[in-house]
């Protein structure tokens, strides 16, 4: 829009120029690059959405972002010549055939069993590469705090190595969860698959 | 007038295979001017100036191929050692530029961009090789191919672009259908769409149906109750009871009816998509033909040979898909036989034939497959130059070169950068031509082997998968699993007698002799599965290699007969022995699809295991025979150490050339190499050992330090099993994969085992 179109607005741009032209007050300049140069304070811990789960009787949580499905359990199809890994086969997953690995097996804990509360989790590291996996119970999808081990913020306790989790999840029933990483969960999939 | 028209101009399709080209030459020169040169992208960039040299030869575009063989020069030379610099990078980019505008000129355009251009190609070339008189040997002439209509103004172009740009070209892909077959497409998914809204109305109406069934249920129940103290009430609530029921029956009749003819139209339009869908996939053979025929007629005429070119099975259906990937390496076979193949007038009178010669090119289906021939009249393949040329480059020594049969010997020629010619001319030499057709024959699912006559000339045979969509398979259970085997490749599938032998094998009797029998589970899983005596189901795969014995398979059951949507494997999976593809069931499973070629070595394999036949089990003494590959001498032995500790019999080699040399001429079940070596690296050793058809099924496993997803990626997709980084290495877990791979190791040790054991 033009001051030809809009010759009320005129009189405000003219002001605004004269607003932003003027020269900057001393030391103002100064003054934000020193704000500006500061760190920021360290986040001690923030919310996120997690899906919790279980593993033989290991709670687990990972950031739902990476979920895209939990379904009844699907039916896996063994290959042969792989069935001596962590890795169980292929399953169908919204017309797609996925690879599907006992996260059981490779986090060590016990084989996930086919009890009532059973289902698959579909992960999708990005599109188009899905994984899932078995587990033995999925206890939904929760809010919560994120304690970061390494500021010494959250409790030293967890059930996993550092390598698999560093951080743990407190829902809001103040239970406080392993968080998976998902640079390694992704990367044992990976291996396992291949 | 046909509905499927996209047989775009011999020059709208020069202008795809341009842009497509400019497009890969670009992003690899780029990838140049930042990193480190490397082998592979010097090849990649060579075969891309080819590539686009060779099209614009077609359409008598001589100033491109001025442009692009120079260009293609100057890749050669940098592969020899004359690194390209960063100004000459520029240079290159250049040409690049000025080679795109090929796929925004018009076909009227080209001779007066040709003009234009000619002091700008003129400097480029003498910028590129210092000379400025590369020859531009294809004379020009007016194209004499058909020109087929050109439909574009009712085309739908869908495009589907993946990856990296410096990625395998077969990873974009143009799909054109017409405007009134996507109509009908569109009508028929819709007519699918309402088909389903009518479903669930009728679910409805069947739910209320069974509503009140148990209201009526409950009813009687009720009546029941109180009949003892009103009998006739309860004979009046019956009545009531029994009419309402036989409404709902009468009316249950009538959406049963409703149903089974929703069914029958829902399933007639599913097929009616289907086949509206796959036939957009299928081109004529003939599609490819104009490009070919003008090829013959301007290199013919080029070198002074007469030569007549004979079709047969223009009409043979082809996936559009496989069609255009055939075009390159027919291209490259036409160009061989032209150029070494077949002789001058001349030399054809005194060899007694006659002075024009024939080049047959046919198609056809067999077996549910595309086969093609193309067979010249001409010398033929001179053997000894051949092998003489392998042992020149070092690939082979004197002494194996003279026990490799002709058909060893040939196989020759599919090495990339293999030719006996010494001079390199614009048609051919270069010698990668047969690895291009190999490689891009093998992507799309098929195999290319090589018939020679000397003196009578040379047949390329070609067989391809018609369609890689569908499938006719046959279902068949094994050990409670469903596995579908194609039935293109099944030969019979009969109830025979199996009886056990005194070599404790198990055979079943097939005309006058007895032929092996195993389960075909034990071949999928390595793993023995005892048959018993008695009547059982056997099935027979038509076996390619004749000369191999036949194995009968037996299974526990056949399911049946259906067709399949055909998926690739997840390339996360690497390599699967003796699984081809995969798909889905009618319950939404998925269900593998075996490779009948992995199956009968496999079988093979099993047989002589188990049977106490010392000839059968020559096969496989060196059984858990390994073959490590890496340059550092530390590895090496770190994983010759851990192998022999495990009982494994194991060689070493210390690059991919040696190592190619050593899978020549010595049988292993498992190799196991480094990425990144000197001479030829790991993923090329892939490359080279699975485009070899004796070696493709040897199982791999690659080791590096590279443990980035992309590059095991690229590891797993070169066709290696598996990918093990060097950094995280455990000795179990990379055991526990080599155990996967091959079985243990059934061996006695060895007094070396002992000592690496120590």
């Amino acid at each position: 829009m033009t001051p030809d179109q809009a010759p009320n607005l005129d009189p405000h741009i003219a002001r605004r120029k004269r607003f932003f032209a003027r020269p900057m007050p001393p030391g103002y300049a100064a003054e934000w690059a020193r704000i500006l140069e500061q760190p920021l304070p360290e986040e001690l811990e923030h919310k996120e959405s997690m899906l919790e789960f279980r593993i033989a009787s290991l709670p687990l949580a990972i950031a739902s972002r990476w979920v895209k499905a939990v379904t009844s359990p699907l039916i896996v199809c063994p290959v042969p010549h792989r069935d001596n890994t962590a890795f169980l086969g292929l399953v169908a997953y919204a017309g797609e055939v996925i690879p599907c690995c006992s996260l059981a097996r490779i986090l060590g804990a016990a084989d996930s069993t086919k009890g009532a509360e059973a289902r698959t989790i579909v992960l999708e590291q990005r599109p188009g590469e899905r994984w899932a996996f078995p587990v033995d119970a999925v206890f939904g999808v929760s809010t919560g705090t994120i304690h970061n081990r390494s500021t010494g913020s959250g409790p030293d306790a967890g059930q996993l190595g550092k390598d698999w989790s560093d951080s743990l999840f407190e829902d809001e029933r103040n239970q406080k969860i392993d968080i998976l990483r998902p640079e390694t969960l992704f990367q044992r999939l990976q291996r396992a698959t291949a | 007038m046909p509905d499927d028209l996209d047989d775009l101009s011999i020059y709208d399709m020069f202008r795809m295979e341009a842009e497509e080209q400019v497009e890969h030459l670009q992003s690899r020169l780029l990838a140049l001017k930042d990193g480190e040169p490397n082998e592979m992208a010097l090849r990649n960039l060579m075969r891309g100036a080819h590539s686009l040299k060779g099209a614009a030869r077609v359409v008598g575009l001589n100033a491109a191929v001025r442009l692009t063989h120079a260009m293609e020069e100057r890749f050669v030379a940098a592969q020899g050692g004359h690194a390209i610099s960063q100004s000459e990078v520029d240079i290159l980019l250049r040409a690049v530029d000025l080679l795109r505008d090929l796929s925004t000129i018009s076909e009227n355009e080209a001779p007066a961009w040709a003009e234009a251009q000619d002091s700008a190609i003129t400097t480029l070339v003498t910028e590129l090789t210092g000379d400025p008189s590369i020859p531009d040997p294809a004379p020009s002439s007016p194209s004499t191919a058909p020109d087929p209509q050109n439909p574009t103004a009712d085309t739908v172009e869908s495009a589907v672009t993946s990856g990296d740009p410096t990625d395998k070209v077969t990873a974009d892909f143009n799909l054109r259908i017409t405007s009134q077959r996507f109509d009908r497409i569109i009508a028929m998914s819709s007519d699918n769409l309402v088909q389903s809204q009518s479903l669930v109305r009728l679910q409805e109406q069947m739910q209320q149906i069974q509503h009140r069934l148990e209201r009526l249920v409950r009813s009687v129940a009720d009546a029941r109750r109180k009949g003892a103290r009103d009998p006739e009430k309860q004979a009046a609530a019956l009545n009531t009871i029994m009419a309402q029921g036989e409404k709902d029956r009468a009316r249950l009749g009538v959406l049963l009816q409703e149903l089974n003819r929703m069914i029958y139209t829902h399933e007639l339009n599913s097929e009616r998509l289907h086949q509206e869908v796959l036939h957009a996939r299928l081109r004529p053979f003939g599609d490819v033909l104009p490009n070919l025929r003008r090829l013959v007629r301007d290199i013919s005429a080029e070198m002074g040979k007469k030569v007549r070119l004979e079709v047969t099975g223009e009409r043979t259906e082809v996936d559009r898909d496989i069609l255009e990937k055939l075009r390159s390496p027919l291209e490259h076979l036409l160009r061989n036989a032209l150029d070494h193949g077949l002789e001058t007038p001349a030399q054809r009178v005194i060899a007694g034939k006659p002075e024009e010669s024939t080049i047959r090119l046919r198609a056809w289906h067999a077996n549910g497959r595309l086969a093609i021939t193309l067979s010249d009249d001409g010398n033929g393949v001179n053997i000894a130059a051949v092998s003489q040329r392998a042992i020149d480059r070092s690939l082979v020594s004197q002494s194996v070169a003279a026990i490799l049969s002709d058909a060893e010997i040939l196989e020759f020629l599919f090495l990339p950068g293999f030719s006996t010619r010494t001079e390199v001319t614009e048609i051919s030499g270069r010698g990668f031509g047969l690895d291009v057709v190999q490689s891009t024959v093998h992507e799309s699912g098929g195999s290319v082997r090589i018939e020679n006559s000397p003196g009578l000339g040379t047949t390329f045979h070609i067989s391809l998968p018609v369609t890689r969509s569908l499938m006719r398979v046959m279902r068949v259970e094994l050990e409670n699993e469903i596995y579908a085997i194609p039935l293109a490749r099944l030969s019979r599938i009969a109830s025979l007698m199996v009886t056990r032998e005194a070599d404790g094998s198990s055979t079943v009797e097939v005309g006058d002799s007895r032929v092996p029998v195993i389960h075909m589970m034990s071949a999928l899983q390595n793993t023995g599965i005892p048959l018993q005596p008695g009547l059982a189901k056997v099935l027979f795969f038509l076996n390619e290699k004749a000369r191999e014995a036949p194995i009968a398979f037996q299974i526990d059951r056949v399911v049946d007969e259906t067709t399949v949507a055909v998926r690739q494997l997840d390339p996360r999976l690497g390599r699967m022995a003796a699984i081809a593809a995969v798909t889905l069931t009618e319950q939404n499973v998925p269900m593998l699809i075996v490779e009948p070629d992995d199956i009968l070595r496999l079988a093979q394999k099993r047989i002589a295991q188990s049977t106490s036949d010392p000839a059968a089990q020559s096969t496989t003494a060196d059984r858990g025979s390994i073959l490590v590959v890496d340059d550092s001498g530390t590895v090496r032995q770190m994983i010759r150490r851990t192998l022999l500790r495990a009982r494994y019999q194991v060689a070493t080699a210390e690059h991919g050339a040696e190592a190619w040399n050593l899978l020549q001429v010595q049988h292993f079940d498992l190799l196991v190499s480094d990425v990144d070596m000197p001479e030829m690296n790991g993923i090329e050793l892939v490359e080279h050992v699975r485009g070899n058809s004796r070696l493709s099924h040897l199982p791999i496993i690659l080791l590096s330090y590279k443990g980035r997803e992309e590059d095991r990626r690229r590891g797993l997709e070169a066709g290696a099993d598996a990918y093990v980084t060097k950094g995280e290495f455990q000795e179990q877990a990379f055991l526990q994969v080599v155990t996967d791979l091959v079985g243990p190791a059934e061996l006695p040790a060895t007094p070396e085992q002992a000592e690496g054991a120590a």
